[in-house]
C-alpha cells in the first residue's frame, strides 16, 4: 500500500466541562488510503463526529486534541490556524448532517459557492460563477445557471445537500469528510446522495471518511470500517470482514440489532431481535413469536375512505387557495393482535392518518371506527371514551413526557381521570405497569430528565398501557432510538402483543424495521395507499413501482449484497393542489389473497 | 454532535443505567441554582434589604416624614451628617422642609415598590389570561388579539402612559391603571408564545390522546411549562414598572405630592442640584438605582437558569 | 408581496383610526370636551361658540366625525397659553426632538453594535463580562436621575458642558439643527448621551444574543469547514444574519427615543416637543396635549410601516414567503 492520505495516530480529544477536562475520544488511530472509503460507525456518544471535527479542528476553544493527524505529510494538529484554513474546503472538503441549516439563509446559493472558489483557487468573480454552474451540473442540479441567484429557502433538503456537496468538492479535495450526510434525508433521496458521492469519488479520485450510525449505509459504501463505542475504537477491519465475522462483542451486539431488508423471507410471523451480550458476545436464542392475530373476530380498527386535507389560506381575506391532500381515500383495518404498518417517506400522510384515527387531527371525510364505535361523529365525551381503547406512542421520547411531572404521576393521571383506579390504588398499578415494560417500581418518583432515551420510551409505553387499550398507534416510535435500544423496544412491543393481544398501527419510514415487526403492510405515497397486503406478499412480491423504488433504495446491512443504482434527481412530490382539485377515484387489483395494488397509478409514481 | 453533554446521557444496549441522584423538583433546582450564582445573590441581598426597609419603614424610620409636627423648617437642606436642633443626626441630610432623607427614602420605597408590584401583578393576571385564551382559541381570535398586542408593543410605554395619565389625571390608582395598560401586552405575548410552542409538543398531544380534560391539560400540563419565561419577564417588568412610575412622578404627572415615591423625592431636589445641594436628589436616586439593579440581577440570572436549552 | 404591503397599509390605517377613537373617547367622553377645548377663563360666549363649532350639542357619533374631519385638516384647536394653533406649536418644536432622538440612536448603534459583537464573540472574556455588567447598569439607571448626575458632574462640578438649551443652531434645508456648530454640539452631547444610555444597553444585549445564536448555527460551522477566514465569516455570514432582525428593533427604538425625549428634554431644558407636552400637561393646555398625541401616533405608525417594509425587502425569507407571518 502506498502512503495513506490521512493517518491518525493516538488522537485524544477532551472537552472542558465545568472547569475540568474530560476525554471524549481516547487513543483513536486509523488511516485512509488514496481513493479509499473508510466508515466510522457508532451509536450516539461514541465519539464518531468528534473524531471528524477533530480532524478539521472545528471544535472551538472548549476542546483540546492531542496526538497526530497527518494529512499529505503535514501534522494538522500543529498547524497554525491560517494554514489550517488553506486546507479546509480546499484539500479536505466536509459535509454535515443537516442540509436545511448548513447553508446561510440570507445569502444566494451562487455566492456561497463562489466564495470558496475565490478564496482557495484565486478565481475572479466571473470565473468563479462559471465554475459554480459547472459544479451544480456535476451534482445533477437541473437548470444550474438560473438557480445560482436563488436563496436556500427555495431548495428541497435533498437539493440543498447537493449544493453542500458541490461546495465541499469545489476545490477538488483529496479527502471528503461526510458526517452523517444522509441521516436527515428520506430513503429514496438518501440513495441518490449515496450514489452521487460514490460516483464523484470515482471521478475525482478522492478518499472519503464517512461518519454514520447506519450499518446499512456502511455496508453500502465503505471499503473499511472503524467501529467506535464510548470514545474508543473497538474494532477496525475491512467492511466485508466486519460484517462476516466481527471479533468484538460490541460489534456483534450492534450487528445483531440491525434489521436487514429481505432477511425475513419465508418467515410467516414477526420476529424478535436476538440480543447479544455486550461483554461476552454470546447471543441468546430468539424466542419465536406466537400467532397473535385474531382474524375471526371483528376488527378493532376499521378505516374507510378516510380523507384529511389541510386548507392553505393566502392573501388579505385569508381565502382558501388550495389544499394539502395529506390523506386521500385511505381504507384499511386492524385486528386484535395484529400489526399493520404504514410505511412511506416524509409527507406521504402516514402520520396524519394515525392522528386522524383518534382525531388529534380533524378528518375531512370518511369513517373510522374503533371497537365498532364511530370516531368521526363522536361527541367530546364519547371521543374521550373511544380514546381509552386507542392509545398513541410518539416519536420523540424526550418530548412526549411533561418535563415537570414525575413519571409515576404521568402514568397515574389518565387512569385516575378516567376512573379506572382509585387514587389510593394508583401507585400499585403504576408499579405493575413499570415492571411490565422492564423498569422498576422505584422509578415512579423520578422526573423524565433522569431517564435515558430508551427508558423514556418505555415509560411512554407504560402510560399508553395504563388505560388498557386494544389498539396502539405507534408513530415513528422507535425512529429516534439508537439501534440496540430500538431492538429492545421492538422486542418489548412484541412481548406486549403476545401478553395483551394488542393491535398495533405501526407508522414508520424504516422498511427494514417494518419487515421485522408487521403482519400486514400498507405503502403510502402522496396521501394514498398504493399497495397493501400481508407482509410476505408485499416484501417478496412488490407490485407497485413506488414500493419497488422504495425497497431498492433501502441500504442493506450486508456488503455482499451491494446493488448498482442509477442517479436520478426525482424529488418527492408535493401533495398540494389548488382549490377545487378533485382526485381521481382509485381502483385496486387483488394480486393474491389480501394483497391489493393501486391500478392506473403506474405511470403516475414511476 | 460535538456536545460533550451528550456523553453523560448516552444510551447503550444492556447497560442502560441511570444516575442514582435523588429526584429534585424543578422549583428547588431553580432556587439552588439562583443561590449559587454570585450576581444573583448580590441582587437577592440588595432587593431583600430594600424590601425589608420598605415594609418596616413605620418601625425603623427615625421620623414620620409626613407628620408636619415632626418637621422643623430650620433643619431645611442640612448636608448629610448634619444634626437637628433636637440632636437627631440626619445621616443623609434633609430636604427643604427639614425632612430627614433616610425616613423619606424608606417611605418613598414603600410607595414605589407597592405601585410596581401591584401593577405588575394585575398586568400579569390580565396578560396571562389573555395570552392563554388567545393560544387556546387560535384562528382568527388569536390573530386579532396578537395584532392588538403587536400594535400596542410598537408604541413606547411612556407614550401610552402619557395618553392615559393625560386622560385620567393623577393618583395612585390612575398610575397603576396606566402601568397595567402599558405592561399587559408583554405578558400576553410571552404566555401566548410559549403556550403555542408547548401545545405543539408531544407531551400535550399525548395528554390529548389520553383524553384528559381541557382544564387539566391547560393548567396541569401547559401552564407550568410556560412559567419559566413568564417568571423572567415578570421580574424584568417589575423593575421596569418601578422605573416608569418614578419617571412619570419625576415629570410631575404620576403620583400626587401626597404620595411621594422615590421619583418625586428626586424631582424635589432637582432645582437644588445646580446650587450644589446634591443630596436631596442623589440619595433617593441611588436607592432607586439599587432597587432596580437588584431586581434586574435576579431576572438576568433567572433568564440564564431557566433557559430551556439548558434543561436536560 | 404586494398583498403583504396592502395588508400592512390597511393595518396602519386601522391603527390610526382606533387611536383617534381612543383619544376621542378619552378626551370627549370621559372628560368634558368643552374643558378640553377652552381654558377655564373663557367667557360664556366663547363657550357657546366652541360648542357650536365642534357640534358638541349633536349626537356622539356625529361629534366624532366633526373631530375627525377637523383633525384631518390639521385643526386640533388653539393653545391657551401661546394662543396659536396647537399643531403649529408641535411642528415648530419637532426638529429639535428629532435631532436629539436621531443623535441618540446613532450613539446607541455606534457604541452598542461593536460592543455587543465583541461580547457575543468572546462571551467568557473579562472585557465581555464588564460590558455585560455595564449593560445591566445601563438598563437599571433611571434616565432622569442619571441626567441630573450628569449635569452635576459635567456642568456644575467640572464645567465642561452646558446644562441646558440647544445652543447655536444653523438651518439645514430650512430646518434648524444644532450638530453643525461647536456650541450646538456641546449642548447636544449630554442630553443625547443621556437619552442613548438605556438604548446602548439594549443594543448591546440584542447584538450579543444575536451573535451568540448565529455563531452556533450549522452554516457558520460549514463556512469554517469551507476554509473561510474568520473575518469573512463574521462580516458576511454572522453579521448579516444578526443585523437583519436588528432593523425591526431600530425602528421601534427610534419611536421609543422620541417618546422618552420627554424626560431628557425636561431635565436639559431642550426646546423640543417633549418639553412642550410636559409643560402643557402641567398648565392644562389640552389642545397641545391632544395635538402631540395625534402627531406622535401618526409618526409611530409610519415608522412601523417603513420598518416592516424595509425588513421584508432585506430578508429573503420574509420576501419569499410573501410575509405570511
Amino acid at each position: 500500500m502506498t502512503r495513506p492520505i490521512l493517518l491518525i495516530d493516538d488522537l485524544n480529544t477532551a472537552f472542558k466541562v465545568g472547569g475540568e477536562w474530560r476525554n471524549v475520544i481516547r487513543d483513536v488511530s486509523f488511516e485512509i488510503a488514496e481513493r479509499e472509503t473508510v466508515a466510522v460507525v457508532g451509536e450516539s456518544g461514541s465519539g464518531k463526529s468528534v473524531t471528524a471535527m477533530s480532524i478539521m479542528r472545528l471544535l472551538g476553544p472548549n476542546a483540546r486534541s492531542t496526538g497526530r493527524i497527518e494529512f499529505e505529510g503535514q501534522d494538522l494538529l500543529s498547524l497554525p490556524m491560517e494554514a489550517m484554513q488553506t486546507i479546509r474546503g480546499n484539500r479536505i472538503g466536509m459535509i454535515f448532517q443537516e442540509p436545511m441549516t448548513s447553508l446561510n439563509p440570507v445569502l444566494k446559493i451562487g455566492n456561497q459557492i463562489t466564495e470558496v472558489l475565490m478564496q482557495h483557487r484565486g478565481m475572479d468573480q466571473a470565473a468563479a460563477r462559471a465554475e459554480a454552474v459547472r459544479l451544480l451540473d456535476r451534482v445533477r442540479i437541473p437548470s444550474a445557471e438560473a438557480r445560482l441567484n436563488e436563496y436556500p429557502l427555495s431548495f428541497s433538503g435533498g437539493m440543498r445537500q447537493r449544493v453542500v456537496i458541490a461546495i465541499a468538492l469545489a476545490c477538488e479535495p483529496k479527502l471528503l469528510i461526510a458526517d452523517e450526510p444522509t441521516t436527515a434525508l428520506d430513503v429514496t433521496i438518501q440513495a441518490q446522495i449515496l450514489e452521487l458521492i460514490k460516483t464523484l469519488q470515482q471521478e475525482e479520485g478522492m478518499s472519503v471518511l464517512f461518519i454514520t450510525h447506519d450499518m446499512g449505509v456502511v455496508a453500502e459504501i465503505s471499503d473499511r470500517t472503524v467501529v467506535m463505542y464510548r470514545g474508543d475504537i473497538v474494532e477496525a477491519d475491512t467492511t466485508k470482514r466486519i460484517f462476516r465475522d466481527a471479533a468484538h462483542p460490541y460489534t456483534r451486539a450492534l450487528l445483531s440489532a440491525v434489521p436487514q431488508l429481505g432477511s425475513m423471507a419465508g418467515e410467516p410471523r414477526p420476529l424478535r431481535f436476538p440480543i447479544v451480550d455486550m461483554r461476552t458476545g454470546e447471543a441468546q436464542p430468539v424466542k419465536q413469536t406466537a400467532d397473535t392475530v385474531r382474524a375471526e373476530e371483528a376488527p378493532i380498527l376499521q378505516v374507510e375512505h378516510l380523507v384529511t386535507r389541510f386548507p392553505v389560506r393566502k392573501g388579505l381575506l385569508q381565502r382558501t387557495v388550495g389544499n394539502i391532500h395529506a390523506v386521500e381515500d385511505v381504507s384499511f383495518e386492524v385486528r386484535k393482535g395484529e400489526t399493520l404498518s404504514l410505511v412511506g417517506e416524509s409527507g406521504c400522510g402516514k402520520s396524519t392518518t394515525g392522528r386522524s384515527i383518534i382525531r388529534l387531527t380533524e378528518l375531512t371525510s370518511g369513517s373510522v371506527s374503533i371497537s365498532g364505535r364511530d370516531v368521526a361523529s363522536a361527541s367530546k365525551s364519547e371521543l374521550a371514551d373511544i380514546r381509552r381503547d386507542a392509545q398513541m406512542i410518539f416519536q420523540d421520547p424526550f418530548e412526549s413526557l411533561n418535563p415537570r411531572m414525575r413519571v409515576g404521576d404521568a402514568i397515574a393521571e389518565p387512569m385516575i381521570t378516567h376512573g379506572l383506579v382509585k387514587r389510593s390504588d394508583a401507585q400499585q398499578r403504576v408499579g405493575a405497569l413499570l415492571e411490565q415494560v422492564g423498569l422498576s417500581q422505584a422509578m415512579a418518583d423520578r422526573f423524565p430528565h433522569e431517564f435515558s432515551g430508551g427508558q423514556r420510551q418505555r415509560v411512554c409505553i407504560a402510560r399508553a398501557l395504563a388505560l388498557d387499550p386494544k389498539l396502539i398507534v405507534a408513530d415513528e416510535s422507535v425512529s429516534a432510538l439508537d439501534v440496540s435500544i430500538k431492538a429492545q423496544v421492538i422486542n418489548l412491543m412484541l412481548d406486549l402483543q403476545e401478553q395483551l393481544g394488542l393491535g398495533y398501527l405501526f407508522i414508520s419510514h424504516d422498511m427494514a424495521v417494518v419487515e421485522r415487526i408487521s403482519h400486514r403492510v400498507a405503502v403510502m405515497y402522496l396521501g394514498e395507499i398504493v399497495e397493501i397486503g400481508p407482509r410476505q406478499a408485499v416484501f417478496e412480491n412488490p407490485q407497485h413501482p413506488y414500493t419497488r423504488k422504495l425497497m431498492s433504495a433501502v441500504p442493506i446491512a450486508d456488503p455482499t449484497r451491494r446493488r448498482a443504482r442509477t442517479i436520478s434527481t426525482d424529488e418527492i412530490r408535493s401533495p398540494y393542489h389548488d382549490a377545487g382539485y378533485a382526485p381521481a377515484a382509485r381502483q385496486y387489483q387483488e394480486i393474491s389473497a389480501g394483497h391489493f395494488v393501486q391500478m392506473q397509478a403506474v405511470e403516475k409514481a414511476a | 454532535m460535538s456536545n460533550p453533554h451528550e456523553l453523560s446521557t448516552s444510551v447503550h444496549a444492556g447497560t442502560e443505567t441511570i444516575a442514582a441522584k435523588p429526584a429534585m423538583s424543578p422549583l428547588k433546582r431553580t432556587l439552588i441554582a439562583l443561590l449559587h450564582n454570585r450576581l444573583a445573590l448580590v441582587g437577592l441581598i440588595i432587593t431583600g434589604i430594600l424590601l425589608l426597609a420598605a415594609v418596616l419603614a413605620p418601625v425603623l424610620a427615625p421620623q414620620d416624614p409626613y407628620d408636619l409636627a415632626q418637621l422643623d423648617i430650620m433643619d431645611g437642606r442640612l448636608a448629610p451628617g448634619g444634626e437637628s436642633m433636637t440632636g437627631l443626626t440626619y445621616w443623609l441630610g434633609t430636604d427643604t422642609q427639614g425632612r430627614d432623607l433616610v425616613s423619606a427614602i424608606m417611605y418613598g420605597l414603600r410607595t414605589s415598590i407597592l405601585v410596581g408590584l401591584v401593577s405588575a401583578a394585575v398586568a400579569l393576571v390580565i396578560g396571562t389570561s389573555i395570552g392563554l385564551f388567545s393560544a387556546y382559541a387560535g384562528g382568527r381570535i388569536d390573530a386579532v388579539l396578537m395584532r392588538i398586542v403587536d400594535i400596542q408593543l410598537s408604541f413606547p410605554s411612556i407614550l401610552i402612559a402619557l395618553i392615559f395619565l393625560a386622560i385620567l389625571g393623577q393618583g395612585v390608582d390612575k398610575i397603576i391603571i396606566a402601568l397595567v395598560v402599558t405592561q399587559w401586552a408583554y405578558y400576553a405575548r410571552t404566555v401566548r408564545g410559549s403556550a403555542l410552542v408547548e401545545s405543539k409538543r408531544a407531551y400535550i398531544e399525548a395528554a390529548r390522546s389520553m383524553a384528559l380534560p381541557d382544564r387539566s391539560i391547560i393548567f396541569r400540563h401547559m401552564l407550568p411549562n410556560c412559567l419559566p419565561p413568564l417568571i423572567v419577564v415578570a421580574t424584568m417588568r417589575i423593575a421596569y414598572a418601578i422605573m416608569l412610575e418614578a419617571t412619570l412622578s419625576f415629570l410631575g404627572i404620576g403620583l400626587p405630592v401626597t404620595e411621594p415615591s422615590l421619583g418625586l423625592l428626586i424631582s424635589n431636589g432637582f432645582e437644588y442640584i445646580l446650587s450644589g445641594d446634591y443630596w436631596i436628589s442623589f440619595f433617593p436616586g441611588i436607592t432607586l438605582l439599587l432597587l432596580i439593579v437588584g431586581i434586574n440581577l435576579i431576572g438576568d440570572a433567572l433568564r440564564d437558569i431557566l433557559n430551556p436549552r439548558r434543561e436536560g | 408581496m404586494s398583498s403583504y404591503l396592502l395588508s400592512r397599509f390597511i393595518q396602519t390605517i386601522v391603527t390610526l383610526f382606533v387611536m383617534s377613537l381612543l383619544v376621542f373617547v378619552g378626551l370627549y367622553l370621559v372628560g368634558n370636551p368643552v374643558d378640553v377645548l377652552l381654558s377655564s377663563s373663557a367667557t360664556p360666549a366663547e363657550r357657546l361658540e366652541v360648542i357650536q363649532a365642534f357640534g358638541l350639542d349633536r349626537p356622539v357619533w356625529e361629534q366624532y366625525f366633526v373631530f375627525l374631519a377637523k383633525a384631518l385638516t390639521g385643526d386640533l384647536g388653539n393653545s391657551f397659553v401661546f394662543n396659536q394653533p396647537a399643531l403649529d406649536l408641535i411642528l415648530q418644536r419637532m426638529p429639535a426632538t428629532l435631532e436629539l432622538a436621531f443623535v441618540a440612536l446613532m450613539m446607541a448603534l455606534i457604541l452598542g453594535i461593536p460592543l455587543g459583537i465583541y461580547a457575543g464573540l468572546k462571551p467568557n472574556s473579562a472585557v465581555s463580562k464588564s460590558i455585560m455588567t455595564f449593560s445591566i447598569l445601563g438598563f437599571s439607571l433611571p434616565t432622569f436621575w442619571i441626567g441630573l448626575i450628569m449635569i452635576m458632574v459635567f456642568s456644575v462640578q467640572l464645567g465642561w458642558l452646558p446644562a441646558s438649551g440647544r445652543g447655536q443652531t444653523v438651518d439645514l434645508f430650512g430646518v434648524p439643527v444644532s450638530f453643525l456648530t461647536w456650541d450646538g454640539l456641546s449642548h447636544l452631547l449630554l442630553p443625547a448621551f443621556n437619552l442613548a444610555l438605556f438604548k446602548i444597553s439594549l443594543v448591546i444585549r440584542l447584538t450579543r444574543a444575536g451573535v451568540m445564536e448565529v455563531m452556533q448555527l450549522d452554516f457558520v460551522r460549514f463556512a469554517r469547514a469551507k476554509g473561510m477566514p474568520e473575518s469573512r465569516i463574521l462580516r458576511v455570514h454572522v453579521l448579516k444574519n444578526t443585523l437583519i432582525p436588528l432593523i425591526t428593533v431600530i425602528g421601534l427604538e427610534l419611536g421609543s427615543l422620541i417618546a422618552f425625549a420627554v424626560v431628557t428634554e425636561t431635565i436639559f431644558a431642550w426646546p423640543g416637543m417633549g418639553k412642550l407636552i410636559i409643560d402643557s400637561i402641567a398648565v392644562l393646555d389640552r389642545p397641545v396635549v391632544l395635538a402631540y398625541l395625534m402627531i406622535t401616533v401618526i409618526m409611530f405608525s409610519v415608522i412601523n410601516l417603513v420598518v416592516d417594509i424595509l425588513y421584508s425587502v432585506v430578508d429573503p425569507r420574509v420576501r419569499l414567503e410573501g410575509g405570511s407571518r
